[in-house]
């Protein structure tokens, strides 16, 4: 079986990163958002939006030193195996928590709008037959699908942003600081975690075919999904209340039920779903992969693909685990959260900047 | 040969598993109801819905479709929404379905008991169109139901879009769906509105608004409160007012209005009481007045603006004081508005709106501009 020796291009990459921020967009992260800061959701993501910018660059200014490597060389660099292990380890987890998490939260969408009458493990097993046959058809299969998904995605963002553009009630986005200074600034300064792309950030410079065009990739990646956050967040805002305790299952779902085009055509949001769905196997197949491909540099095995049984068997068994809308909540908006802010600006971060202080004494 | 035998093995499997999707119920299984009707009862609720006829062929041989004229109307009582349909599942043996339902009708009594748990009951289907619209029926919404169904329309699910959709060229109601009422229940800048249906013997009237606090209807407003308040929220399409005729005793001037403008209002807290300020700027085109005119004379054309003014300005301060004194509602969204002139929730918190909305006081402003007097200026 051939290796999985495929190099993205600068537009593949583009894409990839993209696919990713659109599929926190579509599992809710706008809602948790403007659930902490209410009103003053704008002003708080462009806050965040520049903070976790100056992050990219530093990340892209700390790795420059290192060609063709990922955070796990950085580590072995730093720390050696041990290190490196670690950091393995805790990556591995972390992006099977995300697998788990998309495939359960958006199981449970698919299961409650449509297929209501049916076990939800049928659905979770099409998305995870799905995976494994696309990560043993190979990376190169998993990246041209994203390139076609990508862009249908911005589309379907941008389509819901200015349907909604004649109901937009600037009253709605007020008062533009949301509930106090001290909530908008410091509380939610934790929403830095919607730019979770940044995780990413750390692991696809050894996929590229160029490494020298990292920089454009990471800036250009992050000014595209930033202002998808953004036009999903105003759409939201406009739509649901701030001031309401409702949560909903899906945001982005329930704003594409909202959307008419005309009195003519209506429930697009049908349209939405199946371009979601192709977007959610895109994602968990990429993850998948990049799970393998860290097992395979921590463990030295020839082939990853064989992996991608035992990984999906893992996620499998975590999907079945019997767990209420109380938890899959805690979940999402707790421990995925902080997870994923200790990984971007905690450890990670730490790493690269102790690896660039023994490259420069080197 | 290893690769192509894996994956067609997975392909296999996934289709077994899509095979279990084939026992999903077909058209046969569904009643699909093109309205619901809410009242009060000892129970709890009284459900009804009203059902097109299975019939494919009508009496004359003609094949028809699923919304021919021949309507079924079904009562239930029960405790909750969910309750009345599994009961009613249970009696029809079919599920009852709501993607095709065009009206939500509810009784005033159930309105002015409040009505949160039946919209948030609501909301949780994924079937029902968030377009769907919502009346509120003066007597019982099941009358409304058989009145519709008694019409003889060939097409009865549409009467209910005919009788909601008239506010686009009359200014006698509103739009009404079940989204807005939806956002507007969750909203804490505005409160609910609703189109109202007068209901007597065999004919149905929407007049007016049906005016909600919180989740209960506290009252109604008329049709001409009606035009102020479309005017009041930019939702004017057009809609004839009947002036007095300036120029002749006893003789009316009939315009036809829209906005040339968006209304401007603006909210100030003087003396810890609201100043709203509202601008209004309807366009009108004479479309009567009598018999005889000469609108070529642009003295004439600024003494009907100046007639014009005066009569939306007595409208509108009837409206505004209504909702304020009498309801102490805000269904414009001045609470919105006001907030925007603050930077925090914070802030805006310590000016207590709810407990001074009531004690607005109003500055109203209407610039009228009569561009046109229809095909004659002169007879």
């Amino acid at each position: 079986m051939e290796n999985n020796f495929y190099q993205i291009s600068k537009y593949e990459a583009i894409a990839l990163i993209i696919i990713i921020m659109i599929n926190k967009l579509i599992l809710n992260i706008p809602y948790y958002i403007i659930d902490l800061v209410g009103s003053g959701a704008i002003v708080n993501i462009i806050y965040i939006g520049i903070i976790d910018f100056i992050v990219t660059l530093i990340i892209v200014k700390l790795l420059k030193r290192f060609e063709n490597s990922d955070i796990l060389d950085i580590s072995e660099f730093l720390g050696g195996k041990i290190l490196k292990t670690l950091i393995g380890i805790i990556s591995i987890a972390l992006f099977l928590i995300v697998s788990f998490i998309t495939i359960v939260d958006f199981s449970n969408v698919l299961h409650i709008i449509y297929f209501s009458d049916f076990p939800i493990i049928y659905i979770l097993f099409f998305f995870i037959i799905g995976i494994l046959i696309v990560n043993f058809v190979g990376f190169k299969s998993i990246i041209r699908t994203i390139c076609f998904v990508t862009p249908f995605a911005i589309i379907s963002v941008i389509v819901a942003f200015f349907t909604i553009w004649s109901d937009l009630d600037i009253n709605n986005l007020t008062p533009i600081l949301g509930q106090s200074y001290h909530q908008n600034f410091i509380v939610g300064l934790s929403n830095t975690f919607s730019m979770y792309i940044i995780v990413y950030f750390y692991f696809i410079k050894p996929l590229l075919k160029d490494s020298t065009g990292y920089k454009k990739i990471a800036i250009i990646s992050y000014i595209i999904s930033f202002i998808l956050l953004l036009l999903t967040v105003i759409s939201m805002l406009t739509l649901f209340n701030t001031t309401s305790n409702s949560e909903p299952i899906n945001s982005l779902f329930l704003l594409s039920r909202q959307l008419e085009l005309g009195t003519f055509i209506q429930r697009i949001d049908a349209l939405f779903i199946l371009l979601w769905i192709f977007s959610i196997f895109s994602y968990l197949s990429f993850v998948v992969f990049l799970i393998n491909r860290i097992i395979k540099k921590l463990t030295n095995i020839s082939n990853e693909k064989m992996l991608t049984f035992p990984i999906c068997s893992i996620l499998i068994g975590l999907t079945l685990i019997p767990i209420n809308v109380s938890q899959i909540h805690f979940i999402e908006s707790t421990l995925y959260k902080y997870l994923v802010l200790g990984f971007m600006f905690g450890i990670s971060l730490v790493i690269l900047i102790l690896a660039n202080f023994k490259k420069a004494k080197q | 040969m290893k690769k192509h035998l894996l994956i067609t093995s997975l392909f296999l499997i996934i289709l077994f598993i899509l095979t279990r999707f084939s026992s999903s119920s077909g058209l046969d299984n569904f009643y699909f109801i093109i309205a619901i009707a809410l009242d009060t009862s000892d129970s709890g609720i009284k459900l009804s819905v009203q059902i097109p006829s299975n019939s494919t062929q009508d009496s004359s041989g003609n094949s028809g479709s699923s919304q021919s004229s021949e309507y079924q109307l079904y009562s239930v009582e029960g405790q909750t929404i969910d309750e009345c349909i599994s009961i009613l599942d249970n009696y029809l043996n079919k599920e009852i379905n709501l993607s095709h339902c065009s009206a939500i009708v509810i009784s005033e009594d159930l309105a002015k008991q409040g009505i949160q748990t039946y919209i948030n009951t609501l909301s949780n289907n994924t079937e029902l169109r968030h377009s769907c619209n919502i009346i509120i029926s003066s007597s019982t919404a099941y009358n409304i139901l058989e009145n519709i169904s008694n019409s003889g329309a060939i097409f009865s699910a549409r009467l209910y879009d005919y009788l909601t959709s008239s506010y686009e060229y009359t200014g006698y109601t509103i739009k009404s769906t079940f989204g807005e009422f939806y956002q507007a229940l969750k909203n804490d800048y505005y409160e609910p509105t609703a189109i109202y249906a007068m209901n007597s013997d065999d004919t149905i009237q929407t007049t007016g608004i049906a005016v909600f606090k919180a989740d209960a209807m506290i009252g109604t407003l008329d049709v001409s409160s009606n035009i102020a308040h479309l005017i009041a929220v930019n939702k004017l399409n057009s809609a004839t007012i009947t002036l007095n005729n300036p120029f002749s005793d006893g003789e009316k001037i009939d315009l036809d209005i829209n906005l040339y403008k968006k209304t401007d209002i603006s909210v100030d807290i003087i003396n810890g009481s609201p100043l709203i300020t509202i601008n209004v700027y309807p366009e009108g085109s004479i479309s009567s007045s009598g018999t005889v005119f000469n609108y070529i004379d642009e003295e004439k054309i600024k003494e009907v603006e100046n007639t014009s003014n005066k009569y939306l300005e007595k409208i509108f301060k009837k409206y505004v004081y209504t909702i304020t004194k009498e309801y102490n509602s805000d269904i414009v969204g001045f609470k919105g508005i006001c907030q925007s002139n603050y930077l925090t929730k914070e802030e805006f918190e310590k000016i207590h709106w709810d407990e001074i909305f009531k004690d607005s006081y109003y500055d109203i402003n209407i610039n009228t501009r009569v561009n046109s007097s229809n095909l004659f200026n002169k007879q």
